[in-house]
């Protein structure tokens, strides 16, 4: 172990490559749940609820196929950079908070459901005052899994020209430097448990009182 | 087409990288099956160390892939390769095994246990014969999802010197081969939609009689 | 039998003892009903005879050993336990369910089945129809019969019961306490039966054992606790029927004077036998299909001959059925007193008067109060 080497990748390697990586991370979460949670509620509604299955099997079947072909599968489209990377991240990301959107909906007890219904809520305050704060600590946990999963896999990014902190892993990996290897991970898991811990913040203010 | 074609041409090459992928995966399941399942039973019987290790096996799987194997590649015992793939990859597969696990046997109904004690069965005979089996389900699904995950992690071990499906992905990158891509991640995709099926078979032979 | 001497049990948890100096006796045979509010250590009790939980300090016998000495899987082989949970294995079948001990016990696989069987019937259920089924294919009813039948799969002297019809709706439960009263006639098995509802304990005990706080605050044939309770605590648990409670659930037998059978040719001497024998009624008994004929030390002292009849099976009741079924009886009957059948023998009559001076006793009882 070479201390000053650890140190160069550390400091002078790793800062512009985490800026790389929160951006990717950040951009692949903004556009995941902008297009999973309204999907995952599209699907709990009544008239669509007859699909969700069949959109289920194709998510499932999407994450058997490995991230790192993912990764590489939108370059032919894109070409090399940032966004074939994201594209094919929020891809990767999307299952998991589909999922626990129809779960937590789905998971909302029929009685509570039909008492709302039997006070005269219309669909629409039935979601928005019932199912959507009953189903608040799936979904963040669907979101959560789905952050630090996407933080690790974003190392992938590099293999195709997305940079971030892949870079000074594989960087460690070509020169059998450990010490790079070790720089990064360290780094990167730093960046999932502060985005974990942010999450679970957010959820303090999400959550209703009751559930806590 | 051109996929095919692609294939045809190279089958021999294709051939030794799905074996050698597919052989990787075994054997890290073989190994982790039997370390985790008894992780698993151990934390289960011994409450004081499960919050421990159930946390270490959160840090483990969130550590990105390719990290793990290069850590363990520079290490002079394990070296490039086959070894470093399997020990990375068994440290992955701890978290969804040894949770499910311990998830099943505690999910078991404790009055059915109560039951079972009260009748004098011993500690060995409530485990063997109530709490695994009842936990084999919430067990199998924990198998399943490491199966598919193993099977995809293993293609990144390529960087590590591993000849196995992820070095098609692998050069296809470099040479921007679609071909080699779409031939790798297909071929990487139907062993885990097989296995994963093969499993699902297996559980519904070993878990017979409930809702 | 059970003895429990100066039992204390806290646990670790909790500054408060579970069961404080708790000492008693559960004689062979007899079903001891323990009842108490939740919290009271009346569960706790039970799981310490089969040591599912271990006494602080004390000493607990069953069968004339102390089980400290003995091993707990065992001890819990010899004795049946059964929860209102039931925890049946739901991956198993009824038959394998209920031949759990006998396995555990090693018995040959030709004994079990027959015994499965022989089991299942005795507990009303259809073994050709429930052996091959799974639990989750059974009703409330028939699981907690499963499980009474599992209990005593291996034969064991002593039974433990946690409120094991507690589960079930009131009819069912009702049935299945009247089913287990007769199953009990023939199987004698000593019982600890824990409830917290104060008609299943006189319903079900021949002693009751009321708790509270871990202490043992009576312990009593229903009759006795419902005539002369100790203190408020067990009026209060009695509650403000006792009067018809007693009644109502009273067994018939507590209030019957016992019947001598004597042969025809002792009938001379009758008042000689019956006062040898303690007794103030006798009877002749019936030549094959005939109603019994019996009479009453009074009235053969006054040299009145035997002219009373209670006819063949309209003026008889069961020993265990309550003295308010006598009493309705009588009045359809129009007759001031029914003969009690245990086991469907004549055992002995029970008379308007007896009843009577029964709910005269309470009052004075009451007055006192």
């Amino acid at each position: 172990m070479n201390v000053e080497r650890f140190l160069v990748a550390l400091i002078d390697r790793s800062p512009p490559h985490v800026l790389e990586h929160l951006q990717l991370v950040g951009v692949v979460l903004f556009f995941t749940v902008l297009i999973a949670f309204p999907l995952g509620v599209m699907l709990t509604r009544p008239r669509f609820r007859k699909y969700a299955g069949r959109v289920m099997f194709f998510l499932n079947a999407g994450q058997t196929i490995p991230p790192l072909a993912v990764i590489s599968i939108f370059m032919p489209v894109f070409g090399l950079g940032f966004r074939p990377a994201a594209v094919a991240l929020i891809i990767y990301s999307l299952l998991p908070i589909v999922r626990n959107t129809i779960a937590g909906i789905l998971g909302v007890p029929e009685e509570v459901r039909q008492a709302a219904r039997g006070m005269g809520m219309n669909q629409w305050e039935l979601f928005y005052q019932v199912e959507l704060p009953l189903s608040v600590p799936v979904i963040m946990a669907g979101l959560k899994t789905s952050s630090v999963l996407l933080v690790g896999t974003a190392t992938l990014a590099s293999l195709v020209g997305g940079g971030g902190m892949g870079r000074v892993i594989f960087a460690g990996i070509d020169m059998f430097w450990p010490e790079f290897i070790l720089a990064g991970t360290l780094i990167v898991g730093a960046m999932a448990v502060v985005i974990d811990r942010g999450l679970t913040l957010l959820e303090l203010f999400l959550i209703p009182r009751h559930l806590k | 087409m051109q996929v095919i074609r692609f294939i045809i041409s190279n089958q021999q090459r294709i051939l030794e990288y799905t074996l050698n992928h597919f052989s990787l995966v075994i054997t890290v399941m073989l190994f982790s099956l039997v370390l985790w399942f008894l992780t698993g039973l151990l934390i289960s019987r011994y409450q004081r160390i499960a919050e421990p290790v159930l946390s270490f096996s959160n840090i483990l799987f969130c550590i990105p892939s390719i990290s793990l194997y290069g850590l363990f590649m520079t290490l002079p015992q394990l070296g490039l390769g086959r070894r470093s793939a399997a020990l990375a990859l068994i440290m992955y597969a701890m978290m969804p095994l040894v949770r499910n696990v311990y998830r099943g046997v505690k999910s078991v109904d404790p009055w059915v246990i109560e039951a079972g004690r009260g009748m004098g069965m011993s500690w060995r005979q409530i485990l063997l014969e109530i709490q695994i089996p009842l936990a084999l389900p919430v067990v199998f699904a924990g198998i399943r999802v490491t199966v598919v995950l193993i099977t995809g992690m293993a293609t990144v071990a390529t960087y590590i010197g591993e000849r196995n499906l992820g070095r098609l992905i692998q050069h296809g990158i470099a040479r921007s081969d679609y071909n080699m891509i779409i031939t790798g991640a297909v071929i990487v995709s139907i062993i885990a939609v097989l296995l994963d099926y093969i499993l699902g078979l297996l559980e519904k032979r070993l878990t017979p009689g409930r809702v | 039998m059970i003895q429990l001497i100066d039992v204390n049990k806290t646990f670790l948890n909790s500054p408060v003892p579970a069961v404080r100096g708790v000492s008693m006796e559960v004689k062979d045979g007899e079903i001891c009903a323990m009842v108490g509010p939740s919290g009271c250590g009346k569960t706790t009790i039970l799981r310490m005879i089969n040591r599912l939980e271990e006494p602080s300090s004390g000493t607990i016998m069953v069968g004339g050993r102390d089980i400290q000495q003995e091993d707990p899987d065992r001890l819990r082989r010899g004795i049946g336990y059964v929860i209102q949970q039931i925890g049946l294995l739901p991956h198993r079948t009824i038959g394998e369910n209920v031949s759990l001990v006998p396995r555990l016990l090693r018995w040959s696989e030709q004994k079990i089945k027959s015994r499965v069987i022989n089991l299942l019937e005795m507990v009303g259920l259809d073994p050709g129809q429930v052996y091959e089924k799974f639990p989750h294919q059974l009703s409330g009813g028939q699981m907690q019969r499963v499980g009474v039948a599992r209990a005593l799969a291996a034969d064991p002297p002593i039974l433990l019961m946690d409120e094991p019809f507690g589960a079930v709706d009131p009819i069912v439960r009702n049935r299945l306490q009247e089913e287990f009263l007769n199953l009990q006639q023939q199987v004698k098995k000593t019982v600890c039966f824990v409830t917290h509802d104060i008609n299943e304990a006189i319903k079900m005990g021949d002693r009751i054992a009321v708790l509270n706080e871990g202490r043992l605050v009576q312990y009593n044939s229903p009759l006795e606790v419902l005539s002369h309770p100790v203190n408020d605590f067990v009026v209060n648990i009695l509650g403000e029927d006792r009067g018809v409670k007693l009644l109502n659930l009273t067994r018939a037998e507590a209030l019957m004077s016992e019947a001598v059978l004597l042969q025809e040719s002792q009938m001379d001497r009758a008042v000689q036998v019956l006062q040898e024998s303690g007794k103030t009624v006798g009877f002749i008994k019936p030549n094959g299909n005939e109603s019994i004929k019996y009479f009453t030390l009074e009235n053969i002292k006054k040299g009145m001959p035997v002219k009373e009849i209670l006819e063949k099976g309209t003026c008889f009741i069961d020993g265990f059925q309550p003295v308010k079924t006598a009493l309705e009886t009588m009045m359809k009957r129009n007759s001031d007193v029914v003969g009690i059948l245990k086991e469907d023998r004549f055992v002995g009559i029970i008379t308007w008067q007896d009843i009577k001076k029964h709910i005269s006793t309470i009052r004075e009882h009451e007055n006192e109060c």
